[in-house]
């Protein structure tokens, strides 16, 4: 362990125990309010969000007092609505749409602001202002695809009724990168296998949308494993798609992304205008490849490429 | 005929028996567990397959791939065993059917046929990890299985099962039988064959068994047992030999005893003659004086009758009644010492010792008379009668007071002496008592204890043979009495006879 390593390792150890307590003990110094994060799920992503989230907190106000939930199910138990309600919070932050629904749903008449963050797609789930989707800007995504698949022309799209919106949106931001996108609408999964035969005849890269009622897990299994056999590079939705066999997935920048969602609250509490009405796209975003699936299908990555990947599977 | 086992085919037909008895207990066992772990693992095989063919099917009923599915559920139809598959999808509707199920000896499996559905936010989507899996039934799988390839498989099993276990038996049973024959029936038969010899009276055999075993101690035993027995034996034939001998030696000594009783009565009888020669003279005496009487008595009488013309019997009574009396009195001492001479007849009879001893006096009177010593009785009238031999007791009286009359001969020479005979009756131990006394020289104490034994006597020689005294103590005990002696030296001597008298009604 070299000195400037050690150096860290003993600034870290001064420095956590201040930072454990400032985390759970943010006293907001306008109001004196109280921040609640209530998380859909406890798993990695979200933590890193919600941790992001307090250390950019702290760096405003090192005064507010954040706390933190846990919630399962679809809507808040009488149990959390009692313990968030003797915090008496100024705003709720959540993470999910399952957390959001509920949090919404929970303190509808109340002048309580909830802003969320993890989110996809919110209009397709009816979720309004303020908050930071997970909605990577198709531009950027399709600008890096262009980057890593320069000979990627075709690209296809499967998509139900429910998300043509998204579909016209593809269509419209790849033709700015020269591309030309092949859809197929599918109204029940029996379709879905003629829809992906007749695509593959088409394409030459297709790009997954976070469809829950086109991509159920044993399709998902399917199309990826029929397109390495048709030697057809698949975008994912996330870098765990990427682990299961998709050639790329681009992801948000979770702890950039916890940043943003600070910043958006400070907006909202101190009552700036348009603060409520918002809604941030990650401004930061990261990708992931499968080295093992480019192999398969022939496409050679270049290590500069490689080496800008947030992971890298199948090195 | 009723056929007999020896202990060595007991031990082996039941220890066969109870070998056969685990061996086909263990046979059956095995095959029962060899039959559930068949239809175990085929019961587990058939799960496993039919939930592979519903997860195989899983897509193609999904996705509504007719060709696929036909795929999965042909490739499911050709599977050992598999002789019926069915796949309907959520509605019940036959989606896939092939082969019938309409056999004997059929199991049928069915499997739902389910898919992951994600959840509602597209959000879930992205991170592949819902918090619980919500599973969506598509349809479900039915595969029938024959199971007659199982029960061929399980009647070979068992047939090859039984084969085992029969020659399992044979094989066990042929070498318990070695076993047995080698460890048992060979010392068995040797010690039946030692037992055999020894019952035979061939007791030098030694029964062979090395083992070192019960049978090696049994035979060891045996042969100790058989050791001692021949020990035994031959004290029994030296006992034999020297019971044999004793009885000779009893013959002889009977024999002996009999010339000793024969020599005794010859004894007897000569001294009993002597005594009767020593009496000869003076019996003569006591009979030649009555006899004088009757010689004067009857010379007289015929000078009388001579002299007279006439006379009667009348006339010469007085002299006839002595003559009468004389003669009798001739009668008395010849039938005494008539009787006195006689043998012995050795027959018990009612004798009266008051009479014995008063026909003593009569014989010895005349011989004390000579000597001037005064012998005389003092019976006792109501003495009873004992059972005796009437010779024999009055040569005890004789014998006495013949060595009364010697010893006082001894001290007072012609001087004379006194003889007294006492009879009496002792009520407490009902016995007949008869003392002789004398004042005599009386006999010395140191010989006291002598004078009964067979040839002892302190006369000189011709005086006495030292048998009278042995001969008077033999008596006494054949008549079931008692003889005692009490002597003061110089004073004279007391012997006391006691014989039990008959039972008095």
């Amino acid at each position: 362990m070299g000195l400037r390593h050690r150096l860290i390792c003993i600034a870290a150890c001064l420095l956590f125990p201040l930072t454990s307590v400032s985390v759970r003990n943010y006293a907001y110094a306008s109001s004196d309010a109280s921040i609640v994060i209530v998380k859909s799920r406890s798993i990695g992503p979200y933590t890193e969000v919600a941790e992001s989230f307090k250390k950019a907190m702290g760096a405003y106000d090192h005064d507010a007092r954040i706390v933190e939930f846990d919630f399962s199910g679809e809507s808040f138990s009488e149990e959390l609505r009692g313990s968030i309600n003797k915090v008496s919070p100024r705003l709720i932050f959540s993470l999910g749409t399952p957390a959001t629904k509920a949090a919404r749903q929970a303190f509808s008449g109340r002048d309580l602001a909830v802003v969320y963050s993890m989110v996809l797609n919110p209009d397709a789930s009816n979720i309004g202002p303020p908050g930071v989707s997970m909605d990577i800007p198709l531009e950027l995504k399709l600008k890096e695809l262009k980057r890593i698949l320069p000979d990627a022309r075709k690209i296809g799209v499967i998509y139900s009724a429910e998300y043509a919106n998204v579909f016209d949106a593809v269509s419209r931001a790849a033709a700015g990168f020269g591309f030309e996108v092949y859809g197929r609408q599918i109204s029940d999964q029996r379709e879905f296998s003629d829809a992906m035969s007749s695509l593959f005849d088409k394409i030459d890269c297709f790009l997954m949308i976070a469809d829950p009622a086109t991509y159920l897990p044993k399709t998902t299994e399917y199309l990826l494993l029929e397109a390495l056999q048709r030697k057809i590079p698949v975008v994912g939705l996330s870098s765990s798609y990427t682990k299961a066999g998709a050639l790329l997935a681009f992801d948000c920048n979770y702890s950039d992304l916890g940043s943003q969602a600070a910043e958006l609250v400070i907006k909202v509490l101190a009552g700036k205008e348009g603060g409520l009405r918002e809604v941030m796209a990650p401004r930061k975003m990261q990708f992931s490849l499968n080295l093992k699936v480019a192999e398969r299908l022939g496409i050679n990555i270049p290590d500069e490429i490689i080496s800008e990947a947030g992971e890298v599977f199948g090195r | 005929m009723r056929i007999k086992f020896g202990i060595s085919e007991k031990i082996i037909a039941v220890v066969v028996m109870l070998v056969a008895i685990l061996t086909i207990g263990s046979g059956y066992y095995s095959f029962k567990s060899q039959k559930e772990i068949l239809l175990s693992e085929f019961d587990e095989k058939a799960r496993i397959l039919v939930n592979d063919i519903a997860a195989a099917s899983e897509y193609p009923v999904l996705t509504g791939n007719d060709k696929l599915l036909n795929n999965v559920g042909n490739s499911a139809f050709r599977q050992k065993d598999v002789i019926f598959c069915e796949i309907k999808d959520n509605s019940g509707r036959v989606i896939f059917s092939r082969g019938t199920k309409n056999k004997k000896d059929i199991r049928s499996y069915v499997a739902s046929i389910l898919t992951e559905k994600i959840a509602a936010s597209p959000d879930e989507m992205i991170f592949d990890s819902s918090p619980e899996k919500k599973l969506e039934r598509l349809g479900e799988v039915c595969l029938a299985f024959s199971l007659t390839d199982l029960m061929e498989r399980m009647e070979r099993q068992k047939n090859t099962i039984s084969f085992m276990i029969i020659a399992g038996i044979l094989v066990i049973s042929i070498f318990i039988t070695f076993l047995v024959k080698l460890i048992l029936g060979r010392p068995i038969r040797e010690l039946m064959m030692g037992t055999k010899r020894i019952s035979s009276g061939d007791l030098s055999y030694k029964v062979l068994v090395k083992a070192k075993d019960e049978i090696g101690e049994l035979a060891d035993s045996f042969n100790k047992m058989t050791a001692d027995l021949q020990k035994i034996t031959v004290s029994r034939d030296d006992l034999v030999k020297e019971v044999i001998e004793r009885q000779r030696a009893e013959d002889k000594l009977k024999i002996a005893y009999e010339k000793l009783k024969q020599t005794e009565a010859q004894l007897l009888q000569s001294a009993k003659m002597a005594s009767i020669g020593q009496l000869a003279g003076g019996v003569a005496h006591e009979i030649n004086n009555p006899l004088t009487g009757v010689l004067n008595n009857v010379q007289l009488i015929r000078l009388e009758a001579e002299s007279r013309a006439e006379f009667s019997v009348g006339d010469f009574k007085e002299l006839l009644e002595v003559i009468e009396e004389s003669a009798l009195r001739c009668k008395r001492i010849t039938q005494s010492l008539l009787d006195f001479s006689r043998a012995s007849t050795q027959v018990f009879q009612p004798v009266s010792l008051n009479s014995l001893a008063e026909k003593v006096i009569v014989l010895v009177s005349h011989e004390m008379q000579l000597q001037n010593i005064f012998i005389r009785t003092e019976n006792d009238p109501a003495l009873p009668p004992v059972s005796g031999d009437a010779q024999l007791l009055q040569q005890v009286i004789f014998d006495i007071v013949s060595n009364a009359r010697w010893a006082i001969g001894k001290k007072s020479g012609k001087s004379g002496g006194k003889i007294v005979m006492r009879t009496k009756y002792d009520p407490v131990t009902r016995e007949a008592v008869l003392s002789i006394s004398d004042t005599g020289i009386g006999i010395p104490k140191e010989n006291l204890n002598k004078i009964f034994d067979p040839f002892f006597t302190t006369k000189s020689v011709g005086e006495g043979t030292g048998l009278g005294l042995s001969i008077v103590y033999n008596i006494i005990k054949e008549h079931k009495g008692k003889i005692e002696v009490d002597s003061e030296p110089g004073r004279g001597t007391v012997f006391t006879i006691r014989i039990p008298v008959l039972d008095v009604p």
